[in-house]
């Protein structure tokens, strides 16, 4: 293919762009990789940078460490977000695939109280009160329960189940299978791909999240605490953020350990990141153009 | 916490009419089960003439210019004059009042569960001292001091039943503890004109104080006299401190009673049963329960049963988590009082609104950020994913492409905490990146925690940086929609690739650049609070200026009791207006032929 004159500097000036936003996205994450194998002295006199300075395991020794907070908080992230994924995943589709059956009696009710969730909340104050009143405080199912069901989720399933054909539902009634056979045995095999997605969605979400934790689990349960809150912790602790004062960090956790803390917190992320960007696009793009 | 809540009741009526009136009068408190109450206030002709006031008209204005004087706060809420009448002797007014607090000088009057007055050492003291005659010091109004002593008189605990006299100790330890009983406290001094009140409780009497009190109407109403004693008053004023000694008449007593069940509520109840009676007598005449029977839903109801056991957990978690809270809204209209609960807290009508939108409180800078960050990121964002998903599209190298969009999208499946913490590493004094470089450059180092001139920006790139590759997706898919026939049809008319992206790329993704700016502009007035909190913490005053918004005043909003109800409010009132763009942007797209977005 012949190209112009024209089309060869735009190929240049966007390959260049590419190169420069290419250096912006991956920097950071190399910043944070070298310094955690750092040595603390060199990352004290030097601050993170490019290279590693005086290579060492001990951000890493030091959250491995037995007893240590971070490995705990991985096992309870670890622990909701796969509680959160399995009920997710089943508590939406028993939802959805009724509301996908056309025929089904109460189906624009169901569509309306669905639908009116994603559009309205009462807000974190009466979210607040909710779970303090349902004795949840402190307790893990706080972090759970509420995440599970996301009409999102339930309107993503619903159109994937209705696209598929009527036919496999018939044909399997007249064999005799209940509605909940159909489901489980038909409908789910057949949508791999759009529970694949509502099940990273939920996990993604609950492994990042942490408001959650710190409104409802106070530091007397900090052995609850999932592994994004404690690193915020960390965070908070060093740079004393909270009272603005800044500098000055001596406190225990180095900047080492915590650049460390949050390569472990980020690498699940990172493992399931192939299937999250075949997933993710497709949730996208079917959640934008509705239908 | 302690059930602390001040209620008072109706006697404070004495004390302002104290201002305006003298002479005889009577009064007479109907209590309900909150705190609430109404009272009827009797005066003598005779005596109000003596203070020239003689008509019903000057009678009203001279109470309503008190109360407009003393309902201002509004926390010390609210008595309110419902009407006055008159016979050949007297006046008669009739108040509504609202459960009052913070009655900080007008005496003390406490009406709290027997449970929990015990368990408050203050006023378990308070009994104990009057049981061994005597009282407390306390604040009196315009900055005067009442000290009183009494002699020879002891307020003991008397059980109504059997009339035996107790002592407080063992009235404490053995008879209000534990059990469901209701302590009403009042203390009140120099009361001259008053020459009785009648208390109508909401339940019946168990024990009363001793002195004064009468029991009436089957123990559900107690007639209470004043009490004369001494009482010293120190006058502040200037300084200077004044003693003056005066026996008066004072108000002191409690009334400890056993709640029943309301006749509002055995009506009520009553009604709904005989509701339910015409019903049901209906529903047979008519015969509905055959027809219903008969009808599609239940027939399909009775074959696809399993359907609705479907829906049902995921039904159930929705009213939880997201129609009860919708519920809790009413917070926003009350006192919230955790004692008390969402409902039994005390209605206060918009006067949450009120106080937010007053023009003294953060609440116009919360608004402005709110709306100017979300602006921000939406300006430098939103053109950032065109721009980069039509880089994406001419880039000829197709493993380029897919690195890039790799590496990209990645960020948007970072938390705020992860981009926080590699925020971090640039931001800190103690040898950050972008200070190193500044001194590299030999310019001197930014406190960027405590520097709010900069957190527009970094809240806008961080944003940005997170979330621009990942904008793209749509933008993509609506690149590979379009049909490759009008490509080869522009390169044959000689448009080179960039004619091409003006002449059909752009007008070809214009629905879907339409469909997203309204969507956009949808979420104008939300915002990421999970963003500013995990970089800038919590309570960063320095930055305070720059970076709070509705989600992280509302989030701070739960850091203490006193403020759910005004967190609730500006949840409401974010909430709403969310509500409105939403359905606004839905208005547009379905008018400019898009699908609409439910």
């Amino acid at each position: 293919m012949l190209k112009s004159r024209g089309e060869k500097i735009f190929n240049v000036i966007n390959i260049t762009i590419m190169l420069i936003l290419f250096a912006i996205f991956i920097f950071p994450y190399i910043i944070i990789i070298s310094s955690s194998f750092s040595g603390e002295r060199a990352l004290a006199k030097y601050g993170p940078g490019f290279f590693i300075r005086d290579f060492s395991f001990a951000s890493y020794l030091y959250i491995f460490s037995a007893g240590s907070t971070v490995l705990r908080s991985l096992g309870v992230s670890v622990y909701i977000t796969l509680v959160t994924t399995v009920l997710s995943v089943l508590v939406n589709a028993l939802l959805a695939y009724p509301l996908s059956r056309h025929d089904l009696f109460g189906k624009k009710i169901l569509n309306i109280y669905v639908v009116i969730t994603m559009l309205f909340g009462g807000g974190m104050v009466p979210f607040y009160l909710l779970i303090e009143d349902l004795n949840l405080l402190n307790n893990l199912w706080s972090l759970i329960l509420p995440v599970v069901v996301s009409a999102w989720n339930i309107i993503l399933l619903r159109n994937y189940f209705a696209a598929l054909p009527d036919s496999l539902e018939e044909s399997a009634k007249i064999e005799g299978a209940g509605n909940v056979r159909i489901l489980f045995e038909i409908y789910i095999p057949l949508s791999a791909s759009v529970i694949a997605t509502v099940a990273l969605f939920a996990a993604v979400n609950q492994w990042n999240s942490w408001t959650t934790a710190r409104l409802f689990i106070d530091p007397n349960h900090s052995e609850l605490y999932p592994i994004q809150y404690v690193i915020r912790n960390m965070i908070i602790n060093m740079d004393s953020i909270s009272s603005g004062a800044g500098g000055g960090a001596s406190n225990v956790p180095q900047i080492g350990v915590q650049n460390a803390a949050i390569i472990v917190a980020t690498l699940p992320i990172v493992c399931v990141y192939p299937f999250l960007q075949k997933y993710f696009i497709n949730g996208t793009i079917v959640g934008a153009v509705k239908e | 916490m302690a059930k602390t809540t001040r209620l008072s009741i109706i006697l404070l009526l004495v004390l302002f009419m104290l201002f305006t009136l003298c002479g005889c009068a009577t009064l007479e408190i109907d209590l309900n089960k909150d705190g609430s109450g109404s009272a009827v206030l009797t005066i003598s002709r005779a005596a109000l003439s003596e203070t020239g006031i003689e008509t019903e008209d000057e009678l009203k204005a001279a109470v309503d210019e008190y109360l407009k004087a003393y309902n201002t706060d509004w926390t010390i809420v609210q008595v309110k004059l419902n009407k006055v009448s008159q016979t050949d002797e007297a006046f008669i007014l009739d108040f509504k009042l609202a459960r009052i607090q913070n009655l900080k000088y007008v005496g003390r009057y406490e009406l709290e569960a027997g449970k929990d007055f015990v368990e408050n050492s203050n006023t378990r003291s308070l009994l104990k001292k009057w049981g061994q005659g005597q009282f407390e010091t306390l604040e009196y109004a315009n900055g005067k001091l009442v000290s009183s002593l009494a002699e020879g008189i002891s307020i003991r605990p008397i059980n109504y039943e059997s009339g035996e006299a107790m002592e407080a100790d063992a009235f404490l330890d053995s008879c209000l503890a534990g059990t469901d009983l209701k302590i009403f406290t009042f203390l009140n001094y120099d009361v001259e004109f008053i020459e009785k009140v009648s208390l109508n409780l909401p339940g019946k009497v168990k024990y009363y104080s001793s002195e004064n009190m009468e029991i009436t109407n089957g123990g559900k109403t107690v007639v209470i006299y004043p009490t004369e004693f001494e009482i010293s008053t120190l006058t502040a004023a200037d300084g200077t401190i004044e003693k003056e000694t005066k026996t008066a008449s004072n108000f002191v007593g409690y009334v400890v009673y056993e709640e029943s069940v309301s006749i509002g509520m055995i009506a009520a109840l009553a009604c709904l049963a005989l509701g339910i009676g015409v019903l049901v007598f209906f529903a047979i005449k008519k015969k509905w329960l055959q027809k219903f029977l008969k009808s599609r839903g239940l027939r399909y109801l009775k074959k696809e049963y399993s359907y609705y056991l479907m829906v049902l957990p995921g039904v159930v978690m929705l009213a939880i988590f997201c129609y009860v809270p919708m519920a809790g809204i009413y917070t926003a209209f009350t006192k919230y009082d955790p004692a008390r609960g969402i409902f039994g807290s005390e209605f206060v009508g918009l006067q949450n609104f009120i106080n937010m939108f007053d023009p003294r409180w953060d609440f116009w800078i919360t608004l402005r950020n709110t709306i100017i960050i979300a602006l921000l990121k939406f300006i430098v964002g939103y053109p950032g994913s065109i721009i980069l998903a039509l880089l994406f599209t001419y880039l000829a190298s197709k493993k380029f492409k897919s690195i890039m969009q790799t590496v990209s999208y990645l960020p948007y499946f970072l938390s705020w905490v992860m981009i926080s913490g590699i925020a971090y590493n640039f931001l800190t004094t103690n040898n950050g990146i972008l200070n190193n470089l500044l001194q590299m450059f030999g310019k001197s180092p930014i406190k960027w925690y405590s520097d709010p001139s900069h957190w527009w920006t970094i809240l806008t790139l961080t944003s940005v940086w997170k979330g621009v590759g990942y904008g793209t997706i749509v933008f993509l898919a609506g690149i590979c929609g379009i049909n490759s026939e009008l490509y080869e049809a522009a390169s044959i008319d000689g448009a080179g690739a960039w004619r091409q992206i003006f002449t059909v790329t752009l007008p070809g993704l214009m629905p879907v650049i339409s469909f997203t700016f309204i969507l956009n502009m949808g979420n104008l007035i939300k915002d990421d609070y999970e963003q500013i909190l995990a970089l800038c913490g919590e309570n960063n005053a320095y930055l305070k200026d720059k970076v709070s918004v509705l989600g992280t005043a509302i989030f701070g909003s739960l850091s203490s009791v006193d403020q759910y109800s005004s967190g609730a409010a500006m949840g409401l009132f974010q909430s709403v207006i969310s509500l409105i763009l939403i359905i606004g942007a839905n208005r547009l797209l379905v008018k400019r032929d898009h699908p609409g977005l439910w």
